[in-house]
């Protein structure tokens, strides 16, 4: 609980963006519209603190296509939980960012 | 030109966030980088409707995000409670000091020159053949046995075994240089063909004219007693009421055959009719490299005749053998150490309970490469440390065979416990030391409940448990793995 009530506003924000269907780090920064030096900080604390959790892309899918693996990121269900109170802090986080009904990877 | 541009742009990109990498911790920047220039490759790929001035100034502000990234990575407070933790008990600075220990020890084994006499290679040019006689039965090689008269007998009689024989026998005097005259030394008189049987060639060596017999010196001796002076190669010099002529200069570590001179008088002849029939000294023969004498090996005994017509035992050792026994001795102590070595602790590592999950092979395999390593560096440190102390303390080699034994057989004991001791007080995830010991239970209630010491590793990954009296069930120590949710309570949690 104490994460919880750490989590900032450009945290929360981040969090929502990963849940939404941001799952890796560049399509954070277009949905979020932050910077890569607050996106990819805040990224590493919350994967620290366990609200997130990251995964390589096997090679070979992104090889059939051509382009380098990415590093996916995924909420934890201690993230779920966090981003659930965090929307409840943040009442505008839902309507900033609206979450996506689709899981992904 | 637009094309060679962007070429250009994504080198510096690169360069950039390979700058940046410097930054992070050796053992994830392989991951960071990966990371970040992946996500290069796809900012590079977007916004199609800007101008290339814009697109590139937007990779670049992109790249510059990856310092501030790697700055706060580095500059993470657990990382700087980890490195706080680690540099005081890791297990890198126990392998650097283990290996200082064994650098130390082989400097000082290449600087003394007794010792360094042991460790270098033959100088003889056949010393598996040059077997040194002596009387069958006697333990000490070391003393002069073999008298002039029997020489001369083997001399005179046709041989099936050697090829010739070498006689040296150990006198003190002093050698006058001069008007002048050096302490009392210990000379080696010995037959003309000595050295060349060795294949030993003293420095600055002049051609005998086989009027004089030949002086040559040792290096110590042409130092302190002869000054260095190259001038007085080739003259004529006395030793004890007879006249020589100075040879040459004996290198420190070329003579390792039985006793330590000073000097050596190479006689005129191969029969030494100077020396008297009862004159005592070593005997040195060269064995006849033929098929027939190679079964014999390098440690055999033979029967000779005697002057008054009996036969005689003799007991022949190829100096290769005398040679090895510095490091046979090694050998056995450490075989001895490690038999030894239950009685002084428990051999079992502990109980460390398999996850799969939480440890990873790498893990448990950078365990056991550590105690591989603990083990390989203290065996050069044994042989070279055990040779220091009985080589560098004394010049006697029945002493410092002694010596070695004892020193190498307690250096052998005492490592390889502290290896076992020490590995089992870390931690199995990151090597450090444990920390923290506590008591747990009560000693009077020790068949009713746990009852032992509790230690702690630092970076949160456990605790071990070691029980005061092994019971049937605990026999030993056990190590108790913490999981993620604790690593709240620790600072340095890696």
């Amino acid at each position: 609980m104490a994460a919880e009530a750490k989590l900032s506003h450009t945290a929360a924000i981040i969090l929502q963006a990963i849940h939404a269907g941001s799952i890796y780090g560049f399509s954070v920064m277009e949905m979020t519209g932050l910077p890569s030096g607050t996106v990819y900080p805040a990224m590493r604390r919350l994967e620290r603190d366990g609200l997130i959790k990251s995964e390589w892309e096997k090679q070979a899918i992104a090889d059939k296509e051509l382009r380098p693996p990415r590093k996916y990121y995924k909420l934890t269900k201690t993230g779920k939980a966090t981003l659930e109170s965090s929307q409840k802090r943040y009442p505008l986080l839902l309507k900033l960012i609206p979450s996506s009904e689709t899981e992904h990877v | 030109m637009t094309v060679r541009l962007g070429t250009a742009t994504e080198i510096m990109f690169r360069m950039m966030l390979r700058c940046a990498g410097l930054l992070i911790p050796r053992g994830r920047r392989t991951d960071w980088l990966q990371e970040w220039l992946s996500e290069l490759w796809y900012v590079r790929r977007a916004g199609t409707l800007e101008t290339p001035l814009e697109r590139e100034q937007r990779i670049a502000l992109f790249c510059l995000g990856a310092f501030r990234d790697a700055w706060c990575i580095r500059h993470e407070p657990q990382s700087v409670a980890k490195r706080r933790v680690r540099a005081s008990r890791s297990a890198v600075q126990c392998t650097i000091a283990l290996a200082l220990a064994a650098a130390c020890c082989m400097s000082a084994a290449l600087l003394l020159s007794n010792v360094r006499s042991v460790v270098r290679p033959s100088p003889y040019k056949d010393s598996r053949y040059l077997m040194m006689i002596s009387p069958a039965g006697v333990a000490n090689h070391e003393a002069p046995l073999i008298r002039m008269k029997q020489f001369r007998l083997w001399q005179t009689r046709s041989q099936h075994l050697f090829s010739e024989f070498g006689f040296y026998q150990p006198l003190i005097k002093p050698i006058r240089i001069g008007s002048r005259y050096t302490p009392e030394l210990s000379v080696a008189r010995a037959s003309a063909n000595l050295f060349a049987m060795l294949g030993l060639r003293p420095y600055g060596a002049i051609e005998s004219d086989h009027t004089l017999p030949t002086l040559f010196v040792s290096e110590d001796t042409w130092q302190r007693d002869f000054h260095g002076d190259s001038g007085l190669l080739g003259s004529v010099v006395q030793v004890g009421l007879r006249r020589a002529k100075l040879g040459g200069v004996v290198s420190k570590d070329r003579w390792r055959l039985p006793g330590r001179f000073d000097a050596w008088l190479l006689e005129t002849g191969y029969e030494v009719p100077v020396i008297a029939d009862d004159a005592r000294g070593f005997v040195v023969g060269h064995l006849l490299p033929s098929l027939a004498n190679r079964h014999l090996g390098e440690r055999w005994q033979m029967s000779a005749p005697v002057p008054g017509g009996d036969m005689g035992g003799y007991e022949c050792v190829a100096i290769s053998v005398m040679e090895r026994a510095p490091f046979n001795i090694y050998l056995f102590t450490v075989f001895l150490a490690l038999l030894s070595l239950p009685a002084t602790t428990s051999l079992p590592l502990g109980e460390y309970p398999v996850l799969g999950e939480q440890v990873s092979w790498t893990i448990r395999l950078r365990r056991w490469m550590f105690l591989g390593i603990k083990f390989s560096l203290l065996l050069p440190t044994i042989y070279f440390g055990s040779l220091d102390l009985a080589h560098g303390l004394t010049a006697d080699p029945l002493t410092s065979q002694y010596i070695q034994i004892i020193t190498s057989f307690l250096m052998g004991l005492f490592g390889f416990r502290w290896a076992l001791r020490d590995q089992r007080r870390r931690c199995p995830v990151c090597l450090c030391t444990l920390t923290n010991p506590a008591r747990v239970g009560e000693p009077s209630r020790n068949f009713l409940a746990w009852n032992g010491t509790e230690l702690i590793c630092a970076g949160g990954h456990g605790l071990l448990h070691v029980p005061e009296l092994p019971t049937s069930w605990f026999a030993t120590q056990r190590w108790l793995y913490l999981d993620s949710s604790w690593n709240g309570v620790f600072l340095g949690t890696v």
